[in-house]
């Protein structure tokens, strides 16, 4: 000890804005929660980040596929109402509860009218007919003051992900309607989408050590066959794994599903 | 290295730079290595730098390391430069990725250092106002104590728990789940 007293430098004296750059950088709940009870200077500079650190990343928990947990809608394949539900979460001891009905928008060409359906959703088949693309999943999700419904297009062959189209709720409209799509979202936000329940999230940023990042689309397929996870780039188009700290998702008879935790870390943004 | 040729050399004796250590000692640099700290550039451009800049807050050992990051930068930023008029696109890709790769390599060597020697690194990172280098810290810092107790964090950068046994009660009340 007596040969590093030279350096006056003691790591619970690293001012609060840097430990807010390394704060920034840990994207686990778990984590930062543990950095805010090493010692006082630091438990207090995590509560005085300003702006607030990003909400971090939320868990995956994975429930038995016979005890589905929220349904949002029928059966994903073939919609013919959407309906948006409002949910409050967080509240009345964690059970969610319906506090409104918004709107109901029907979809005029679920039964296989590809003509209509192509106009209507504004994908045109014809960009390069050796691509077979199938929509297979949709998803509600509300996002900021947007109702976003994101279909998930998969490869024919093997049915993994392809793409995903992000589309608006044009309530406005008469009849309303879904818009065309959408490549960024209003205000900085991610999407994260799972079969029990989907979710819009403040992004963090859009370089590569944020996460969640800006306009990318993260998300949960389960359960067997088809399981699959990983994160879109609606700009780009491009796909990425998704990174789960090594540990390894038990795939397999469980329909995985993001928590969101609503007590965030000291000086974490909220979720909403 | 042959590229580095007669008229780098001419613009590099030009634009040398002196900077001068909390302790007294005197670094000559060439302009393009001082300029990756934004500090600096700012003093270069406002034209107060002759003399030497005197940097109170960063002594001769740290300074020493951080010039040598900002040597290799500097070096890599202009040899991708100077390149990417004699090659075609496919070599200069090729290029890119090899000085990408050396970089990768020489940042994590550089990173090699002990926890009081890291937390210098970031404070001068952080006054000099070179992002790379800070960004390269915080990120070993956060990487470092990714999944770790916070006793092991302590233990790690040789911090005093100076929590009240009240302060740790609540702290574990609100967040049990965290330490099991």
């Amino acid at each position: 000890m007596a040969s590093t007293k030279r350096s006056s430098s003691s790591w619970s004296d690293l001012p609060p804005d840097l430990l807010g750059l390394v704060l920034r950088r840990l994207h686990s709940l778990a984590d930062r929660v543990r950095v805010n009870a090493v010692c006082r200077p630091w438990r207090s500079a995590a509560r005085l980040q300003e702006p607030p650190l990003p909400p971090p990343m939320p868990w995956i928990s994975l429930w038995p596929s016979r005890a589905p947990w929220l349904a949002l809608g029928g059966p994903d394949y073939y919609l013919d109402l959407l309906i948006a539900i409002e949910i409050a979460d967080g509240s009345g001891g964690g059970n969610p509860a319906i506090s409104g009905v918004k709107d109901v928008i029907k979809h005029a060409c679920s039964d296989g009218h590809e003509e209509e359906e192509s106009e209507s959703w504004g994908i045109s088949l014809s960009d390069n007919p050796f691509a077979f693309l199938t929509p297979r999943e949709r998803y509600l999700v509300p996002s900021g003051d947007q109702l976003l419904m994101v279909q998930r297009w998969s490869d024919w062959d093997n049915g993994s992900t392809n793409r995903f189209g992000v589309h608006e709720a044009d309530l406005a409209a008469s009849p309303c309607r879904w818009t065309t799509p959408t490549y960024i979202l209003d205000g900085s936000r991610a999407l994260f989408l799972g079969r029990c329940g989907s979710k819009s999230v403040p992004a963090a940023g859009c370089s590569d050590s944020d996460e969640p990042r800006e306009d990318c689309i993260y998300f949960l397929r389960g359960p067997v066959p088809g399981s699959e996870s990983g994160v879109y780039d609606m700009c780009t188009g491009k796909l990425r794994e998704l990174g789960t700290g090594g540990n390894t998702v038990p795939w397999g008879a469980w329909i995985p599903t993001w928590v969101f935790s609503d007590r965030s870390a000291p000086g974490s943004g909220r979720y909403d | 290295m042959a590229s580095a040729g007669s008229g780098d050399e001419k613009a590099a004796a030009a634009a040398m730079i002196t900077l001068i250590s909390s302790d007294n000692e005197k670094f000559e640099v060439t302009e393009a290595t001082a300029t990756l700290s934004q500090t600096i550039r700012h003093m270069i451009e406002d034209g107060c730098t002759d003399g030497g800049v005197p940097l109170p807050n960063v002594t001769s050992k740290i300074l020493a390391r951080v010039i040598e990051y900002c040597k290799k930068h500097a070096t890599a930023a202009a040899g991708e430069e100077g390149s990417s008029s004699s090659f075609s696109d496919a070599a200069f890709l090729e290029v890119d990725r090899a000085f990408l790769e050396e970089l990768e390599e020489f940042d994590d060597a550089f990173l090699e250092v002990d926890r009081a020697t890291l937390f210098d690194l970031i404070l001068a990172a952080n006054y000099l106002d070179i992002k790379g280098l800070l960004n390269l810290t915080c990120q070993k810092v956060a990487d470092s104590v990714k999944g770790k107790t916070p006793e092991q964090i302590r233990e790690m950068y040789n911090i005093v728990n100076d929590l009240t046994p009240e302060e740790e009660a609540e702290i574990r009340r609100e967040t049990q789940w965290a330490f099991e």
